[in-house]
């Protein structure tokens, strides 16, 4: 067993303490730790195939292991940066989130446009509350990733919408639709923001995207109702509230009755009443 | 001379000269070098030759210095090998070199490989083929005109590589030169080098089918030298009278052919502007989806974790092949792990493209990323070589609502609705995006049947066990409630080693120690030569929560057992097979189709309204046969003899898709009208 330091055994018996326990693995995770073991019996120093293994061992959950790992690899290749980024994500997973942000912080000295490890110290920052340099990390994450994935637009949205920057939360979702185009993963939370911000006509434009692209637009039909009557539009309200339940009696009756439009043709009716009270 | 695959023999016969270099004979696909990068050079770096034919070929350079590559005046250790020096100073540099064909093919490419800073134009028998970081074509390029840029890390330490048909070439003796420029007056380097190679291009992946549409497709494959991509296609086999090319010179080729008719046979070859390198017969041909809603007869073939490269994975393609015939395979999916260990593009070589190459050629293959495309990483990225293999839909291409990413996507093809997932790397949480897209999907289509698949499944006791693994756990918490919401009919998955087919399920979400009965609408076999018949499913109804079939499909190249007993299984098995699914119209058949060829599963869903099949005056009534009863489903027969009033007569809950019921009150009745009404 390869000296580990007392402080960091602490840390580590704390991680464990304070973590829930999960009783669920990853599969083929054993297999593939035990193959690159056999293979470490040969190549004892291998630096490459110890990080595997301790990444392996960090989606089992077993972070002593996997940071043993690191400490080996450590001491096999000192300049060897990943090492840090791999113990990084360890104290992620095992919610030592100051412990990761400084070895995040050492690789990204070095490595400055690895996106993965933007994107991970950005989760890091955000459990630590620190969601200026969280979104920032979002951004370099963005900016250095070669094929961008709408969560990240989405996840660097939460942020800036949890400290109550709506606009800038906004532009986050408005760059990912730039590089995705109008998909419904970005524009929905796009059209809350602006809602959020009682840009009614923006979130009706958003709406209407997303109703272009769908062959049913009955629950495009209703956000509209909705979003019109929160503008207190209550004519225009009325009309596309009417729209919707015409595209609701059209629909076919096998597309009828699940929980979603089930919900929406209850919510239609409570809204009709309510117009006709006012 | 065009050179044949059988025809073509090694010959390695060249010698290298000081300025001549001699190619017999184009005989192999591999390329062969006409001149290494240490080659010897003609060079003058002391004067403007705006004014100078120094190009051409008859052009005396005997009074020009000469030297090996790489000439130079350079300090970074990287830029090597360094041989001859040169002196800073000009703007431009010039290089001249003679090389030798003996014999010419018609389908040769040319590979430059150089080492080149700052920017560079080159000249083969006077005239130019390629400029590197100069101005683009048809700026003139003089003595003067500066690089566009220096190479993309400062200094000649990468290479930069671009092929050419050879058809500038000749017969005997060419000359090939070049100019090298600087990037600014103050740049502190020169370095030019170049070896030249020459191969008959050949295609040593593919062709194989992307994407496609009722009115796209894409076909992609893989030449071992770079050049430019052609398809050529038609309705006819000897009459490709379309054609789409990029003319961008590459090794990984895919075209996207746009405004095709849909439902039609297109034959096509693969090459480039000089030549197909593939196709253009018999064998090489696709489909296009029929206009999306339509119904027609589609045969899907689907495999899981196939990718073990070996003779199990052989047989089970075999018996496919053997049990297909002449039947086309209209599209195949592939569940994940389809390349062990861990989805390398080496692999994949062996376990998808080598193995499947007479499919991949004909039918559409779709796919779902497993745990060993990414190595076992969770990581949400792009960078597994799957994503560099495979194009798949972002952006509805192919219907379906745009995901954005290739990591989950959907698409229809005639009456059918494809969901893919992301089990592996993207966020499983229901409000994650992926989660936010499945909805927003399926509250858009309008399609007949819902067949959703990924990687790790809901439901297994195989090689994996869906009480204890997150993926398995979080896809059935998370997904199956949208799913079966929205009513999807069939749910494929693999991961585990085996094959493990469901009963008709609704709403277990749960460890299997939680499945009730309730939960299993219909626990019958499915099979239509039982007496309890398939599953059946409303036509007209509400599809939501009526019941879905979960098949584990992960033993198309390995059989690894496990305990193989979860619950909601009607069947579970360790042997090695694939599943075959034929959907017309409103049904869908399934079989399990061992290595051995033999069907050892079998179901079919179909999705009608109840109905009367026969109603029969009787000595003491009238007797009723209700036929396309959805199991489990509360169904009211009613009558009335004036066809206004109707009156219940039975209340039935039957475990299999018929029922009988003998009216005795008919007796008397001199007319007497029924129907049947089926509760949601």
């Amino acid at each position: 067993m390869p000296f580990l330091p007392h402080s960091l055994l602490a840390a580590i018996v704390l991680a464990w303490l304070f973590t829930p326990v999960t009783t669920f693995a990853h599969g083929d995770l054993r297999g593939e730790i035990d193959t690159i073991t056999q293979q470490l019996a040969v190549q004892v120093d291998d630096v490459s195939l110890l990080l595997k293994r301790a990444d392996l061992y960090r989606l089992h959950g077993a972070f002593g292991l996997a940071l043993a790992d690191c400490q080996i690899a450590q001491q096999a290749k000192p300049d060897f940066v990943f090492t840090h980024f791999v113990r990084g994500k360890i104290f992620s997973d095992a919610h030592l989130y100051e412990e990761a942000r400084s070895a995040m912080d050492k690789f990204l000295a070095v490595q400055k446009e690895n996106s993965e490890a933007h994107l991970a110290r950005a989760r890091v920052l955000v459990q630590l509350g620190d969601f200026e340099n969280g979104a920032a990390d979002y951004s370099a994450a963005i900016r250095f990733a070669k094929v961008v994935k709408p969560d990240f637009f989405v996840e660097q949205a939460d942020v800036w919408r949890a400290v109550g920057k709506f606009e800038t939360a906004l532009l986050s979702l408005d760059e990912g639709i730039k590089k995705l185009g109008p998909i419904a993963s970005l524009e929905i939370p796009a059209i809350e923001l602006e809602l959020d911000m009682r840009g009614y006509d923006k979130a009706l434009a958003r709406v209407d995207l997303l109703a272009a692209q769908s062959q049913r637009k009955e629950q495009w039909l209703f956000r509209r109702g909705e979003i019109l009557e929160m503008a207190g539009r209550l004519s225009e309200a009325k009309m596309a509230y009417a729209k919707a339940a015409e595209a609701f009696v059209q629909l076919p009756l096998r597309f009828k009755q699940s929980e979603s439009t089930k919900r929406i043709e209850t919510q239609l009716a409570a809204a009709n009443r309510r117009l006709e009270t006012r | 001379m065009k050179f044949t695959s059988t025809s073509r023999k090694k010959v390695a016969r060249f010698f290298q000269g000081l300025f001549l270099v001699c190619f017999p004979f184009v005989t192999h696909a591999q390329p062969v070098t006409l001149f290494g990068i240490t080659n010897v050079w003609r060079f003058n770096q002391t004067e403007n030759l705006d004014a100078v034919a120094w190009k051409n070929p008859a052009f005396d350079d005997s009074t020009w210095p000469s030297g090996a590559a790489l000439l130079y005046s350079e300090t970074n250790a990287l830029v090597a090998p360094r041989n001859t020096p040169l002196t800073l100073g000009r703007t431009t540099y010039y290089f001249r070199t003679h090389f030798t064909f003996t014999n010419m093919g018609n389908d040769l490419f040319l590979t430059f490989s150089n080492k080149v800073d700052d920017g560079a134009v080159f000249f083969l028998n006077g005239a130019e083929v390629q400029r590197l970081r100069m101005s683009a074509a048809p700026a003139s390029i003089t003595y003067t005109n500066f690089a566009t840029a220096a190479p993309s890390s400062g200094d000649a330490t990468d290479w930069d590589v671009f092929s050419i048909p050879a058809t500038n070439a000749i017969s005997g003796d060419n000359v090939i030169a070049v100019e090298v420029h600087q990037v600014s007056a103050s740049s502190s380097d020169i370095v030019f080098g170049s070896s030249l190679s020459v191969a008959a291009g050949s295609i040593i992946r593919g062709p194989y089918l992307q994407m496609g549409s009722s009115t796209n497709i894409t076909v992609r494959w893989r030449s071992d030298v770079p050049m430019d991509s052609v398809v050529r296609f038609g309705t006819s086999s000897s009459n490709l009278n379309f054609s789409t090319t990029d003319v961008a010179v590459m090794t990984e080729h895919e075209i996207t052919l746009r405004n095709l008719i849909p439902d039609t046979k297109y034959f096509y070859s693969v090459g480039n502007s000089i030549n197909a390198l593939a196709g253009g017969d018999t064998n090489h041909w696709f489909v296009t989806s029929p206009i999306p809603g339509t119904p027609k007869p589609t045969r899907l073939w689907v495999i899981g974790d196939a990718g073990t490269g070996g003779a199990s994975q052989t047989a089970v393609r075999d018996a496919y092949y053997n049990f297909a015939g002449s039947r086309p395979t209209d599209l195949w999916l592939m569940l994940g792990d389809n390349a062990y260990n861990t989805g390398t593009d080496a692999e994949y070589q062996t376990a998808v493209f080598t193995m499947y190459k007479a499919l991949l050629r004909q039918s559409v293959l779709w796919s779902t990323l497993g745990n060993h495309e990414t190595a076992q990483s969770t990581a949400y990225t792009n960078t597994y070589p799957y994503f560099q293999l495979f194009t798949f839909p972002t952006s509805g291409e192919a219907g379906g609502i745009a995901s954005g990413t290739e990591h989950y996507y959907s698409f229809d093809h005639a009456n059918i609705h494809f969901i893919c997932l992301d089990s592996m790397t993207a966020n499983r949480a229901t409000n994650g995006a992926m989660a936010n897209w499945l909805r927003t999907d399926l509250a858009s289509t309008t399609n007949f049947w819902t067949i959703a698949f990924w990687h790790h499944p809901p439901y297994t006791k195989g090689s994996h066990d869906s009480d204890t693994e997150i993926e398995l756990k979080e896809m059935r918490e998370n997904f199956l409630p949208i799913l079966e919401d929205a009513g999807v009919d069939l749910v494929l998955s693999g991961h585990s080693h085996c094959y493990e087919r469901s009963f008709f399920l609704n709403g277990h979400y749960g460890l299997s120690t939680t499945l009730t009965s309730n939960m299993i609408f219909n626990a019958n076999s499915g099979r239509e030569t039982n007496a309890a018949g398939p599953y059946t499913k409303w036509a007209s109804g509400s599809q939501s929560h009526q019941g879905a079939v979960y098949v584990v499909a992960g033993s198309s190249g390995q059989a690894t057992g496990g305990a193989l007993n979860h619950p909601a299984m009607f069947i579970s098995l360790s042997q090695l097979g694939s599943l075959v699914l034929d959907v017309n119209g409103d049904r869908l058949e399934a079989k399990f189709l061992r290595e051995t060829g033999a069907i050892d599963d079998q179901f079919t869903i179909v999705k009608r309204d109840v109905e009367f099949s026969s109603i029969q005056p009787v000595a003491n009534g009238v007797q009723l046969l209700a036929t396309n009863v959805a199991a489990s489903k509360t169904n009211i027969i009613q009558t009335s003899d004036t066809f206004l009033n109707w009156v219940s007569i039975s209340t039935n809950v039957s475990s299999s898709n018929r029922f009988q019921f003998l009216d005795t009150q008919a007796t008397n009745s001199a007319l007497n009208f029924y129907r049947i009404l089926r509760l949601p």
